[in-house]
């Protein structure tokens, strides 16, 4: 088995991966390798052809690729290499990582610290429980979007599409351009998945209605979905009964949520947290694992490219230091979501980082007006901001500025007005 | 109506004076030019792919370098269709000028050398 020692390995040559090798060269790292499965780097966004990329980063809309390919320029000229058509098999938590690829086999790749890069992955109809048979037709919003932009295949004539996530809009607005017929976009909650200017550019643009409240209760169709049955749900998303309506169609299109991808992070015993289930990473991005960071969608599902990346530079910066010094310093405390808020990043907080902001990454559990964020570590405010709106949808980056931390929990609260006026 | 100049999607509303239009909602410039863009002669980026000669699995993204009014939109996209690309082509790389004559090029979106 052929072997090689490396100061970094990256897994996955993502947006996530990219920006990790890039940063870490720029601190002075020498040797930067990213293992790639692909047969080319960029990750998911080489088939996301639509344009809305990279306006916090690179202050322009550009389309998946084009945001990639800016990576992939600088990578190469910072000479990051990028082994390509490889896949990691297993991974130790010494940092001895198993890659094979046709061309050269089996190697044992050893680094002095690891970032997992992996992204994430597509919940499928096993995950959305619906009911029927297992005709073909049925696809995630992800696999018509590589079988349209990298295949050149039509995947179908009239599709109905399930879940408003992101990738469902920009997929319902794609198909009708490829002249596929999109009956509709059904949600199973009360508000819509995605971005508000995805329900405006992609569905009203094009006069594609999206059904709140309602889901599909039954794929129709021995061999082939000949159509589906849609039903309307109540508060608790029990479907309320007579409210259904069959449609014909030959296409079923899941857009239903991500999955961290951590299948290899498992196997380097890297504990994963239950709120986002990623790893459980310090402000650093490093894992519970000494010498394993995480970035990107790996770690909990971002939704903004822009932050993915900056996710990969905070784990580079990490990674520099670490195979610097090597010491671990303790964990002093966590960061907690208070009122309102979900699935804050980084987890917790190692002592040694009082010279260093403190980025942040979170959530908003519903629809808040005139709110305001705050982050505090016991009676000590650390940092506020005031929103005009606040969505589930989006996920927010703050960044607090040097502090000497306490041992107490710090925990981020946001308070506001609930729509309707409450 | 809301904005699709970024993630933030704010909601804009547009009154109509004397003086022209005027906007409320937005954040920053971008938001009050769309809102008046949407009343006068609404505009889209638009992405798709084409396909390469001599190379019948390998498509390549494409995208307008700047907003085309939406009526145009339809043609756009008919024209690209039978449009064929030669590779070695480079991202950013001029493939149609001012295509339909909207002033927009239709650029490449990635550097593909050789055939995927």
């Amino acid at each position: 088995m052929k072997e090689i020692k490396v100061d970094l390995l990256i897994i996955g040559a993502g947006p996530a991966g990219l920006a990790a090798a890039i940063h870490g060269k720029k601190l002075g790292i020498n040797d930067v390798l990213i293992v790639e499965r692909n047969n080319e780097a960029g990750g998911i966004l080489q088939q996301c052809i639509h344009d809305g990329f990279g306006l916090q980063r690179f202050k322009e809309t550009l389309s998946g690729p084009q945001y990639v390919q800016k990576q992939i320029d600088e990578a190469e000229k910072l000479d990051v290499k990028i082994m390509l058509n490889t896949m990691v098999v297993d991974m130790t938590k010494d940092r001895e990582v198993f890659v094979i690829s046709s061309e050269s086999g089996l190697t044992k790749i050893t680094a002095t610290a690891v970032i997992l890069a992996m992204g994430c992955r597509e919940r499928s109809r096993m995950q959305a429980h619906i009911m029927g048979s297992r005709p073909r037709g049925v696809l995630t919003a992800g696999t018509v979007q590589r079988y349209i932009n990298k295949e050149g295949l039509i995947p179908g004539e009239k599709a109905v599409i399930l879940g408003s996530g992101d990738i469902g809009l920009i997929m319902a607005r794609r198909m009708t351009l490829e002249d596929v017929k999109v009956e509709g976009v059904y949600e199973i909650m009360n508000r819509p998945g995605g971005l508000q200017r995805n329900i405006s550019q992609c569905l009203d643009d094009y006069n594609i209605p999206l059904h709140l409240s309602t889901t599909v209760t039954e794929i129709h169709g021995k061999y082939a979905v000949e159509g589906v049955t849609v039903q309307q749900v109540d508060d608790d998303y029990k479907p309320i009964p007579n409210t259904q309506r069959y449609i014909p169609c030959d296409l079923l299109v899941l857009s239903v949520g991500l999955i961290p991808e951590n299948e290899i992070s498992l196997k380097a015993d890297v504990p994963l947290s239950e709120q986002t289930n990623g790893p459980i990473i310090d402000n650093n991005f490093m894992t519970m694992v000494p010498g394993i960071f995480a970035a990107g969608n790996v770690v909990s599902v971002f939704d903004l490219t822009d932050n993915v990346s900056r996710t990969g530079e905070i784990a580079a910066s990490g990674a520099f230091e670490f195979i610097k010094n090597g010491n671990i310093l303790p964990i002093v405390c966590k960061i907690e979501a208070g009122k309102d808020v979900t699935g804050a990043l980084p987890i917790q907080y190692r002592s040694g980082n009082s010279d260093k902001p403190l980025e942040i990454f979170c959530r908003v559990k519903k629809v808040l007006k005139n709110a305001v964020l705050t982050v505090s570590q016991g009676d000590r405010i650390l940092f506020e901001k005031k929103y005009r709106i606040l969505r589930p949808q989006e996920m927010l980056n703050i960044e607090v500025k040097p502090f000497d931390c306490g041992t107490e929990n710090i925990v981020i609260s946001v308070c506001g007005e609930e729509e309707g006026g409450k | 109506m809301t904005c699709i100049q970024c993630p933030m999607g704010c909601e804009l509303t547009v009154t109509t004076s004397p003086e022209g239009y005027k906007v409320s909602g937005n954040s920053c410039p971008k938001g009050e030019a769309y809102a008046i863009a949407e009343m006068t002669n609404p505009m889209r980026i638009i992405t798709t792919v084409v396909s390469v000669a001599g190379a019948e699995k390998t498509f390549l993204p494409v995208i307008s370098d700047s907003p085309i009014p939406k009526e145009k939109l339809d043609a756009v996209l008919k024209k690209l269709k039978t449009h064929e690309c030669k590779l070695p082509v480079y991202a950013n790389q001029v493939l149609i000028e001012n295509i339909l004559n909207t002033g927009s090029n239709i650029i490449s979106s990635k550097t593909i050398i050789i055939p995927e």
